[in-house]
């Protein structure tokens, strides 16, 4: 069957490699992917490790459906203890990795130690090496690949590296595969670099037996054919999420330089349309029909004629809007820069907008800065600064210690204007007129971020029976109010729940978020899912046993962030959400902020909807019934 | 982005969503005429610049500015 | 007329779900290597090739593969393990592909050659 593959617990430092079976039992409670994982680093690391140390942890996983019949079924997961915020180090990553994983056997790697060289491992068909990686260290993320594929005859091996940035342990460095699918948030790249791991590649000529073969074939049809079916999926299709930003835009839910505004005047050069002057075609994961990534040749600038994937709607933020940039040369060349050399498009952009906001307003100056010129819209700044953070060099050396550490070293008050929670920042979406995003940021495991609990749907204003549908009794029983206004505080609490839950599914699963509830309410859900599970592995799981895991690691991932330090504190937005209303866009979005006491309201609901006392704390209860305790366990 | 996706499933066809756009002032439904690059909203009057994924189906791109 | 598998590698995105439903079609498994097609990843801003796995060429429609690629083409398509049997007809390749690079249709016989 397909859920044979196994877990290697590899220590770099003393060259083990220990091979287990993943149970039924196990794979029942916590899924696969970011499920299993969730569970395997509470239970692998100690408390309080060095995140940059040998005691972290690091944790590689395919889903439960990854390689399968099931849309997009390619997505890798990553955890460790984040280097970034001491919390949950957390972040999925499309492409073709986690299937050909599956395919060498593997469903699961536990990779702890500190290699006394650099390495990298190598998996093929059940077996692991531990290989010398010296000749790769140095190399950016596209030669390190093309090496490994050089060095193992193969081109069709696949690839997770780390660039010079993970090397030199930037605190947002990603983990890549391919040219932009990025593990993107929380530091994965820098424990990566810490143990010496410059890469760990994949091939495997294993076969992943369908427990229903006809029927499986016949339900990813139809469930890829109800994807496109959606005008998200078209749409998708053709701009990426490139296209989001057309319509935040001109809302006014789109964080302008740092944070003083929420919209980018005369930002049509930003637009997705624009990609087609560039374009040479699309890219998809694996076994994807939405294909979202651009694939696109530079025609201008230090940059032009190189060949490079993306951008997102993300790096439209880091690199336009939040930046005051107005140039999608800027962005389309920041991003190939990010994703050379391995750095969180986000966590770059937040961290250079947070450096412009304090240089206009004068805190630092040029001699902080090595006399770069770092007013807003200054794009030859931006992309100086991309490198220089890449690089470690003067500036961009401070800046590569993330937010808070950043700040630190300033000073001078300049942590006011981090746009940060829990230690990581936010995409550049501005949350002041939607309520239900702002709890979700603040909330979500691994800080301030937009796909672990964003109700994406909530900002269309949904018709009533449309939310019913979604978030009544799906499967898990409420019987609150929902409330179909996205400037409403009412019945959101459930909402951030509810997604949160969907996106641990769909993290554990392996598949990707683009085709479940996520923008669209017409999309697969626990329902699907179910039948998925069923079909391609045999496993029969009710949509209330898939909630339930969910559930279950979720909870895990909150205990672990307790275990860290965490406390209802961190749960809290920036306070110039509170403070300072928007200055632009419609009027829905115009003169909002987000009211405290109502905000505190709406998170004390969402504790007790979690069944976590009024510090956020799960109650014993709620442990009991997922059947976890506090106390680590080594059942694996 | 924001309420042109499928925000009523049961009543409108494929078809009817894929030509219409949703105001991102008022977030009325308005079907804008073929191919046009821009429309004017007929229950707020905002004016919005069109994007077309092919000929039967269009977005909002962004604000249209008057002249 | 007869029926022909013509391939648009242009619109290919490398998504490899024709390689993936094949497999489960003809083995009940997801194993890329048991596939009667794969696609081959040409690197940058080349993009992507499915080849077929068939002896039966006059059958397989890649004329716009782009003149350098022939070679390829026909090198992969020798090392295949299996061949294709385009499914008696109904290859859940094509079925699969919502990029349009595969498409299973009829054709003049003079244009198949």
């Amino acid at each position: 069957m397909a859920l044979n593959g196994k877990l290697a617990v590899i220590d770099l430092s003393d060259r083990s490699v220990s091979i287990k079976e993943i149970p039924m039992s196990v794979r029942k409670r916590f899924l696969g992917g970011r499920g299993l994982d969730a569970y395997l680093l509470y239970n692998y690391t100690l408390p309080g490790s060095d995140p940059l140390g040998p005691s972290n942890v690091m944790i590689v996983s395919c889903g439960l459906l990854g390689g399968l019949l099931a849309s997009s079924s390619g997505r890798c997961h990553i955890m460790a203890r984040s280097p970034l915020t001491g919390f949950v180090g957390s972040s999925n990553i499309g492409g073709y990795f986690a299937p050909e994983l599956r395919f060498a056997g593997f469903d699961h790697l536990v990779i702890r130690g500190r290699a006394a060289i650099p390495s990298y491992l190598w998996i093929n068909d059940g077996r692991i090496e531990i290989r010398d990686a010296a000749h790769l260290w140095g190399k950016d993320v596209f030669e390190t690949q093309a090496a490994l594929e050089q060095e193992l005859t193969d081109r069709a091996v696949q690839t997770l590296c780390i660039g010079p940035a993970g090397e030199k342990l930037v605190r947002f460095a990603t983990v890549m595969t391919g040219f932009k699918n990025a593990a993107g948030r929380t530091g994965l790249g820098a424990v990566m670099g810490s143990k010496n791991l410059k890469a760990i590649v994949a091939r495997g000529s294993g076969s992943l037996d369908i427990a229903h073969p006809e029927a499986a074939l016949e339900y990813n049809r139809s469930i890829n054919e109800r994807i496109l079916a959606t005008k998200i999926a078209g749409t998708m299709q053709k701009w990426g999420t490139m296209f989001i930003y057309g319509g935040t835009n001109a809302i006014g839910f789109v964080r302008t330089n740092n944070f003083l505004s929420n919209q980018l005047e005369d930002g049509e050069g930003l637009e997705a349309e624009n990609m087609e002057d560039v374009s040479v075609g699309h890219g998809a994961c694996f076994g994807c029909q939405v294909h979202c990534r651009h694939r696109y040749v530079i025609k201008e600038g230090a940059y032009a004629g190189t060949y490079a994937e993306g951008p997102e709607y993300s790096s439209q933020g880091a690199f336009g809007s939040m930046v005051g940039c107005r140039d999608l040369n800027t962005v389309l060349a920041c991003n190939h820069l990010v994703n050379r050399d391995g750095m969180d498009t986000l966590e770059t952009g937040n961290m250079i907008a947070w450096a412009m906001e304090l240089f206009e307003k004068g805190i630092i100056t040029l001699a902080d800065t090595d006399g770069i010129d770092l007013r807003f819209g200054n794009d030859e700044a931006v992309i100086e600064m991309v490198r220089r953070i890449a690089g470690r060099v003067g500036f961009g050396h401070i800046l590569a210690e993330g937010p808070l550490r950043a700040a630190g070293v300033v000073g001078r008050g300049s942590e006011d204007y981090l746009i940060q929670i829990k230690g990581m920042s936010n995409l550049h979406s501005d949350e002041r007129p939607t309520p239900a995003l702002a709890l979700g940021i603040a909330t979500s495991s691994r800080g301030a971020d937009h796909i672990r609990s964003r109700p994406g749907i909530d900002v269309y204003n949904l018709p009533l029976p449309t939310l019913e549908r979604v978030y009544r009794d799906n499967p898990a029983p409420y019987a609150g109010p929902l409330v179909n206004r996205f400037d409403s505080y009412e019945g959101k609490a459930w909402m951030v729940l509810w997604q949160e839950h969907n996106y641990m599914a769909v993290d554990a699963l392996g598949v990707c978020k683009f085709h479940t509830i996520f923008m669209s309410p017409n999309l697969p859900s626990f329902t699907e899912f179910s039948r998925m599970v069923e079909l391609n592995t045999g496993l029969c799981l009710t949509p209330l046993q898939i909630w339930d895991a969910a559930n279950r690691s979720y909870t895990l991932e909150r205990m672990f962030n307790i275990r860290e330090g965490l406390t209802r504190a961190h749960d809290m937005l920036p306070e110039r959400y509170f403070t300072v209303p928007t200055p632009a866009g419609l009027p829905m979005a115009k003169g909002k902020s987000i009211d405290r006491d109502r905000f505190e309201g709406m998170l004390d609901e969402y504790y007790g909807l979690h069944e976590w006392d009024a510090s956020g704390t799960p109650t014993p209860q709620l442990l009991e019934r997922l059947g976890i305790g506090w106390e680590p366990t080594d059942v694996l | 982005m924001l309420g042109e996706e499928d925000t009523q499933p049961k009543e409108r066809s494929r078809e009817e969503r894929d030509a219409e756009v949703r105001c991102l002032g008022c977030l009325g439904h308005f079907r804008p005429p073929s191919g046009a690059d821009h429309a004017d909203c007929p229950h707020c009057g905002a004016s919005w610049r069109l994007t077309w994924l092919d000929a039967h189906s269009v977005k909002i791109r962004g604000p249209w500015k008057k002249s | 007329m007869t029926e022909v598998l013509r391939i648009d590698a242009k619109s290919c995105t490398g998504c490899r779900l024709c390689e993936i439903v094949c497999s489960v079609k003809k083995t009940g498994s997801v194993n890329s290597a048991r596939s009667r097609i794969r696609v081959v990843r040409l690197g940058g801003s080349s993009g992507y090739l499915p080849v077929v796995h068939r002896r039966d060429l006059a059958v397989i429609m890649a004329g716009d593969i782009g003149p350098g690629r022939a070679t390829m083409f026909e090198e992969y398509r020798r090392t295949g393990l299996a061949q294709c049997d385009f499914c008696g007809g109904d290859p859940a390749c094509a079925k699969a592909c919502q990029a349009h690079a595969l498409r299973y249709e009829r054709c003049a016989q003079e244009e198949v050659g």
